[in-house]
């Protein structure tokens, strides 16, 4: 750092001045010190304003003063600017100091600029001084505090994996702040594979933008300690094993973000197609009320065309505008059952379609289609056990289990040919209780694999999910 | 009612806060100078608490008495509400003539070889029965204005007209038995395995579901018995008027008593809580308000011990007997009597002679 001073020609008389202005030393330079914003926030800029005064009538024009800026470590120097005063700004790491050009005169003050990007959270100290030759220095200082920023993040949960192509997958965009600060806005990002087709986002008041296979959202005000759940399902178009699911989060009010690892998610799609059998729905039955459900009810057969064992197939209803109660999923807008069991050759399985009807008259007119597809996962969830109050067999073969339930509460039966529930199996779908007492009925496919009255036990058990 | 004798009431503290205001007059009268033994005043006024005890009241209801919760009739399409279960219109509408919206509390009302749900809605119930309550001592205010007529002495005459409010709650219960007049409705529940009891099926349309039309409807009684608390709230306003003979002595005492004519307003409101137990074992109920404004009338016969603490300035104490007929509230079979009959009111407050 350079410090310079002149001493003018008749420096005696001045410096006899200067002494005599000694003893009033506090009152010949006026300085003083803001900074804006305060508090700023963490990668944001802050300016420090110092002005400077000749306070000394006796020295109406004061040469030689320097002014030095100690910036705080919390910040980083950015520019500095002396207005319209004529000054040689100097620099060196985190001070800066102007060097006036020209004489400071009585009571016409000098502005003086310094810019810092805020670099690091908490209180920092801008200190200022000001000198002349034979003039008592001055000090001031402010005191400036960095908020510390926000941790945002997002995390991507589902979908289920083993979908095939043109099903109907949904999964949720977990978007998070972890503070200590709020957000004013945010942008989250997510990116589908190539050719998804975008079905529904919600919640549906949250606005969003599509642009090819992105999906945007502008989130306003995330405080610290939100949690937004945004959900999304598409139907995948194309067939692969590495589709990638991804999603970013970006503050947009420059916020800082104090952890940048969790800024970005992925997952990675398996997407499958069908398989090759040959097996065709046929011989559907009237859709006729069961009042022990509620639900209006229908048999259909699946007949094993080829020449090879099938394994699992789905069948799905065309055009349905009412519930298929017992799917499992939809593929390109058709609901389908799936038949876990197996198919040889030749052979049929009856499958029993559950329909919400709210008129309870009989659907006519429907039409199916079937595929082959790969096996699906029925190994037993996770959850709280129930006990089951009542098992009776129906007139049909059917038989009935009734469990106390709370009402919107979702279980899983778990059912097995054995005692000690190996290789136990979850009846698909799950349900959601409609009342305070549950009345689940094993039909056979595609709610399990086989009617309970083709084996020699069955035992159940009742989950409530978690 | 004859006054027993002439006397003059006098309005004194409430019992609660007398000793305290004992307390503060003995300070006073330690500072107080003595006083003159009449200082010649023509015109008294006094205000108080007053307590009233030996108030009483009966309660009783003969008759039939109406129940609220009647079913919508036995056409289907409306919400039934029973005291044991309800049938109401799910969200299809009751599409087919089935409704999911359905529930019972018992399993008696289930038969399963008829496959029908019955269900009960109380209509009525009658019995007949008292009960008596008493639940002194009660909190109220009394004030009084008075005059001179002719003084001898330390003894004067005069007369006295004062006011008393006084609020009162009395509460009595009794169980009688009763017979209750239900409407029953029987609804098919086809071939279904009903739920076991208790059950109560949601509105979503889903789930068992039975016709929404009784396929019976009837009426029948059944004996059980009713509980009743009964709550007469009243609030007694009473005026009275009559002579005085009041005797001052020691210097700073005066006893005073009165006796005179004594009438009231009552205005009250009773409140019957009605809980049947039936003999299975369900429950119906109701409640019932009636209210009365009533005049009544008497007399009282009072004495006042007053001291005085500063010039013109006493405290005191008084008790009255003040008989007055009976308050009654009555309507639709059921009544309530406040008895004041032996009305005694104990006083305390302040005392201005001037």
């Amino acid at each position: 750092m350079n410090r310079s001073c002149r001493i003018p020609a008749f420096g005696g008389v001045l410096l006899a001045l200067l002494l005599l202005c000694g003893r009033v030393e506090a009152q010949v330079l006026g300085l003083s010190v803001t900074s804006s914003p305060s508090p700023v926030k963490l990668n944001g800029f802050v300016t420090y304003t110092i002005d400077v005064t000749n306070l000394y009538s006796l020295i109406p024009s004061l040469p030689g003063v320097v002014v030095t800026n100690y910036l705080p470590s919390d910040v980083t120097f950015f520019s500095a600017s002396s207005g319209l005063t004529s000054a040689t700004i100097l620099t060196n790491g985190q001070i800066v100091v102007f060097q006036l050009t020209t004489n400071l005169f009585y009571l016409q003050p000098v502005e003086l600029s310094v810019t810092a990007r805020a670099t690091a959270p908490g209180d920092g100290t801008n200190t200022v001084t000001v000198d002349a030759l034979g003039v008592a220095e001055s000090v001031v200082s402010v005191v400036t505090t960095v908020s510390g920023g926000a941790d945002l993040g997002v995390s991507i949960t589902g979908p289920p994996p083993g979908g095939l192509v043109n099903d109907w997958l949904s999964y949720t965009l977990n978007v998070t702040n972890a503070g200590p600060d709020s957000v004013a806005s945010a942008l989250v990002t997510n990116s589908l594979p190539d050719g998804a087709r975008i079905i529904s986002v919600s919640p549906t008041n949250q606005s969003f933008s599509v642009t090819n296979n992105l999906l945007s959202w502008s989130l306003s005000t995330l405080s610290a300690g939100t949690n937004v759940a945004l959900q999304v399902t598409f139907q995948p178009t194309t067939i692969g094993t590495n589709l990638t699911l991804s999603a970013a989060i970006q503050a947009t009010d420059g916020s800082a973000d104090l952890r940048a690892t969790n800024d970005t998610a992925s997952t990675t799609l398996r997407i499958g197609d069908f398989l090759p059998g040959n097996v065709v729905p046929q011989d559907p039955s009237p859709v006729q009320l069961d009042p022990q459900t509620g639900l209006m009810e229908q048999t259909v057969k699946l007949l094993n065309q080829g020449t090879n064992q099938i394994g699992s197939v789905r069948l799905f209803v065309l055009g349905l505008t009412n519930r298929l109660v017992n799917a499992v999923g939809t593929n390109n807008a058709d609901p389908f059952v799936v038949y876990s069991g197996t198919i040889d050759p030749g052979k049929t399985v009856d499958l029993v379609l559950e329909y919400f009807v709210p008129s309870r008259q009989p659907l006519i007119n429907l039409t199916f289609a079937a595929a082959e597809v790969p096996p699906l996962d029925l190994s037993p969830p996770t959850g709280s056990p129930f006990s089951i109050t009542l098992v009776t067999n129906l007139p049909s073969g059917a038989l009935l289990i009734e469990f106390p339930s709370s009402l919107g509460s979702r279980y899983s039966i778990l059912y097995s040919d054995h005692v000690s529930f190996t290789n136990a199996m979850t009846a698909q779908p799950p349900i959601v209780a409609p009342a305070d007492r549950v009345q689940w009925i094993d039909n056979g496919p595609p709610n399990t694999v086989s009617r309970p009255a083709n084996v020699a036990a069955r035992f159940y058990k009742v989950l409530l999910n978690q | 009612m004859t006054v027993a004798n002439n006397s003059r009431v006098a309005t004194v503290w409430p019992t609660t806060t007398l000793p305290v205001v004992l307390l503060g007059a003995l300070a006073l009268t330690v500072a107080a100078e003595d006083q003159e033994e009449d200082e010649g005043w023509t015109r008294h006024f006094r205000v108080g608490m007053q307590i009233g005890l030996n108030l009483k009241a009966e309660f009783s209801a003969t008759g039939q008495f109406g129940l609220s919760g009647h079913p919508a009739g036995a056409a289907g399409g409306g919400d039934h509400i029973y005291d044991d279960g309800y049938v109401k219109v799910d969200q299809t509408g009751n599409a087919g003539g089935y409704t999911s919206y359905w529930g019972y509390n018992s399993p008696s009302q289930y038969d399963p070889v008829a496959h029908t749900l019955t269900l009960h809605s109380a209509q009525s119930f009658t019995y007949n029965g008292n009960s008596s309550g008493k639940d002194d001592p009660y909190l109220g205010l009394d004030a009084a204005y008075g005059g001179q007529l002719f003084r001898w002495g330390q003894a004067q005459i005069g007369w006295e007209l004062g006011f008393a409010f006084l609020p009162i709650s009395i509460q009595g219960s009794h169980q009688s038995p009763s017979v209750l007049n239900r409407t029953v409705q029987t609804f098919d529940t086809g071939g279904i395995v009903v739920p076991t009891a208790p059950y109560n099926g949601g509105p979503s349309g889903l789930g068992p579901l039975i016709q929404d039309n009784a396929s019976n409807s009837r009426a029948d009684t059944v004996p059980g018995t009713v509980n009743v608390t009964s709550t007469l709230d009243a609030d007694l306003y009473n005026i009275r008027l009559g002579p005085t003979a009041t005797w001052q002595f020691g210097g700073r005492w005066t006893l005073e008593a009165s006796a005179g004519f004594a009438a009231g307003i009552v205005a009250a409101d009773c409140h019957f809580a009605e809980s049947i137990v039936l003999a299975d074992g369900s429950h119906a109920g109701g409640n019932a308000r009636i209210g009365a404004t009533d005049f009544v009338y008497g007399g009282y016969a009072a004495a006042m011990l007053a001291y005085r603490i500063e010039k013109q300035g006493d405290i005191y104490i008084g008790a009255q007997f003040m008989p007055m007929g009976d308050a009654l509230v009555s309507g639709a079979g059921r009544q309530a009597r406040l008895d004041l009959g032996e009305g005694v009111y104990l006083s305390a407050g302040l005392h201005w002679p001037f």
